[in-house]
């Protein structure tokens, strides 16, 4: 089992690890924290960080924002956002976005609606997940960690003995 | 924040001022920090600690339990003794065994929890926890003291009092881990309890039965008690390293609420318009006590030393100008805040601290705003322009540096794969700055305010193609709606002192004592004067207490 404090702070530096900035990776692991704690599976947070960190191909309109094409990482964010400016409506490139999409729309505030790969804003407030712990397969914390470590700077004896500006014993 | 505009007050000092890291680097404890707040609730409900559980040999290693009924709800402290080699003893996150180790735990563990908790605790990070379990901490012996006052004890003698007015401290606590560490329970499980919904309430609680422990377990191994006026000077140490520092440029909402809560408080003093005798003799009580804590108040760094030495030179100065008819004149707290700048930094902020004491009345239910469920939020409506004229308007400090500068990003802040530890690099000299930590909040606005148009345009559409300004569009609308949530230093700059940022949050925690072994590395001490188990009915007169030995 793992905390929902967990997931969000190795999800977030996994997301980092996989080449997102820092302010997007932020988003992610929160939103994995609703994600997981509401249920939802690991399987699509793995699938999000395995996606290119390429731009997201979107088209503004009046109330509207159609997503062509992009990471869910970047999309999410976008989704947010297009709420908080007033449109009602996302229209997905990929269905399989739709879960996690919802559960970033939850951690902005925002209830939402899905058919198919269509969101939808609606006035009930976002349900807030249960406290964990929760369940995630070791597969997919392994991939996550494995992400994460690219954050972490390798050991050196130099780091080791003046990075943290403390010794290595404290017989005092 | 429910109580913070309900009055009326005088302004709050300018956050320009407040938040730059030269003065956050001079805090002192007050009765707003969390230990003190934690006692208050714990003496205001008549708590009493029980030990149901102590087995612990001859030389002290086993394990014990306490336990306690608080706010309606019953923890336990399992806390494991155990023999650790001189060899393995570092207060380093890089450790992987320690004298001591703790776990706070939701209820009254059964045979079985206690079993568990005995066999994965000295392990710490390297162990899995449950839902029940709250707090993990450990602690290393501070074997000098410790060593003597075990021997001292058997030889039917007090403790040298010399010796523990210099240490303070039985064992040092070298991390106190909670909200959902390596799956202990996440805050959200306690935070609407009573007594647990100010910050660090559980790792506080946690911290305050240690120290209980450490005096009992010399107490056992010496065969008697220790007199009641060393074990209340016997606080409990902390070895802290830069892995606090991330915290508070990460936790920006809960960073303003700390400082507008304590800034708030000082408004409200200083608006007080006339002192009664009562409270004018609790002023020349505190500072005569101040005076005793600054005396026996020595370190080895020199920064601090020097800031010390400047902090005893001029305490008498500042005592002096506390005449009779100061404290008598119409708003004379506000009068001796406004006079303190004639001196350091520290001593104003010494001052500021002495005169929050004697006014639990006025303030102490502001502390009820500390903890925020909220988290910083972008606004995306807002347009290109404003944010621009935010950036212009607060972000001076940070946009007014040149960052190609060797000197302005001289540092990079990163985490090590060994053990995760917080480190900090010379960006010039050392590999790894391609993996920086993202805490160049300062260099990252800079960046934004490079690119960002000026127009109509809003903010949310910028993002959408420009997503690696993200984060710094946020601190900039955070800091608008917050005043006091930034600190306003580039924190890569050569003459950053980490060690600033550490003192602050540890202020709030209510330690005293700094003793800084280098500019990132701090010891302190927590709960020294405070009550004991069976002194929670006499629990908030211990601020900078001077050992009465």
């Amino acid at each position: 089992m793992r905390s929902l404090a967990e997931i969000g702070a190795l999800v977030e530096k996994a997301a980092r690890g996989a080449g997102y900035p820092h302010g997007v990776a932020a988003d992610f692991g929160t939103a994995a924290k609703i994600h997981l704690g509401s249920g939802g599976d690991a399987a699509a947070i793995t699938a999000a960080l395995r996606e290119e960190p390429t731009k997201v191909d979107l088209d503004w309109q009046a109330e509207v924002v159609i997503i062509h094409g992009g990471p869910m990482i970047l999309i999410g964010p976008v989704a947010q956002d297009a709420f908080g400016m007033g449109c009602n409506e996302i229209v997905l490139d990929d269905a399989g976005h739709v879960p996690l999409l919802q559960a970033y729309l939850s951690a902005a505030g925002y209830g939402s609606s899905a058919e198919g790969n269509m969101i939808t804003h609606t006035k009930e407030p976002a349900a807030a997940p249960a406290p964990g712990p929760v369940a995630v397969p070791e597969a997919h914390w392994q991939a996550w960690e494995a992400l994460a470590a690219e954050t972490f700077v390798p050991e050196s004896a130099a780091s080791r003995s003046a990075g943290a500006g403390a010794g290595l014993t404290d017989n005092d | 924040m429910k109580d913070l505009s309900s009055r009326d007050h005088l302004p709050l000092r300018a956050p320009s001022d407040v938040m730059r890291l030269r003065r956050m680097g001079a805090a002192f404890p007050t009765r707003l920090s969390f230990m003190r707040t934690l006692l208050r609730a714990l003496g205001a409900e008549g708590v009493t600690v029980s030990r149901p559980v102590w087995e612990i040999d001859a030389q002290g290693f086993g394990h014990a339990v306490y336990t306690l009924r608080f706010g309606g709800h019953d923890y336990a402290l399992v806390a494991v003794s155990n023999d650790l080699p001189a060899d393995q003893r570092t207060d380093r996150v890089i450790a992987t065994a320690w004298d001591t180790a703790y776990v706070l735990y939701d209820g009254i563990p059964d045979a079985d929890e206690v079993a568990r908790i005995v066999a994965t605790a000295p392990k710490q990070e390297a162990a899995r926890y449950s839902a029940r379990d709250l707090v993990l901490s450990r602690a290393n012996k501070s074997v000098r003291l410790f060593d003597h006052v075990v021997a001292a004890l058997k030889a039917g003698r007090d403790p040298d009092a010399a010796l523990v007015r210099e240490t303070g401290y039985l064992m040092r606590t070298t991390a106190v881990y909670g909200n959902g560490k390596f799956g202990i329970a996440d805050r959200a499980h306690i935070a609407d309890r009573p007594g647990m919904g100010g910050p660090f309430m559980a790792e506080m609680l946690t911290v305050w039965l240690i120290r209980g422990f450490t005096h009992d377990l010399v107490e056992h191994i010496g065969g008697t008690r220790l007199p009641r006026a060393v074990k209340r000077h016997l606080g409990i140490g902390n070895a802290t390293g830069l892995g606090m520092a991330p915290f508070l440029v990460n936790h920006p909402l809960l960073l303003d609420a700390w400082m507008q809560v304590r800034e708030t408080a000082l408004a409200r003093v200083r608006t007080i318009e006339a002192l009664d005798a009562d409270q004018i003799g609790q002023i020349y009580d505190l500072t005569a006590r101040a005076a005793g804590h600054l005396a026996s108040w020595q370190v080895s760094d020199p920064i601090a030393a020097d800031r010390i030495k400047t902090l005893c030179e001029e305490w008498p100065r500042f005592a002096a100008t506390l005449t009779p008819e100061a404290l008598t004149a119409q708003r004379p707290l506000d009068r001796i805040i406004r006079d303190s700048t004639q001196f350091s930094v520290d001593t104003q902020e010494l001052i500021v601290a002495l005169l929050l004491e004697p006014f639990g009345d006025l303030i102490d239910g502001l502390t009820d705003c500390m903890a925020t469920p909220f988290e910083p939020r972008i606004d995306p409506a807002m347009t290109c322009a404003d944010v621009a004229a935010l950036i212009g308007r607060d972000w001076g400090w940070a946009t007014d540096l040149d960052y190609s500068n060797s000197d302005a990003c001289a540092r990079f802040w990163y985490v090590s794969a060994a053990k995760q530890e917080p480190r900090l690099g010379n960006r010039h000299a050392e590999p790894g700055a391609e993996r920086e930590s993202p805490l160049d909040i300062g260099r990252q606005v800079a960046a934004l305010a490079k690119v960002l148009p000026s127009d109509a345009t809003p903010v949310g559409r910028y993002l959408a193609t420009h997503p690696e300004h993200r984060a710094a569009v946020r601190r900039v609308q955070t800091l608008a709606r917050h005043p006091y949530s930034e600190i306003r230093e580039n924190l890569i700059g050569m003459d950053c002192l980490p060690i600033d940022i550490l003192r602050c949050k540890l202020a709030f925690f209510g330690a005293a004592r700094f003793d800084p072994k280098s500019d990132r590395w701090t010891r302190i001490t927590l709960a020294q004067g405070a009550p004991l188990f069976d002194e929670l009915d006499n629990a908030d007169d211990w601020w900078l207490p001077v050992p009465e030995l």
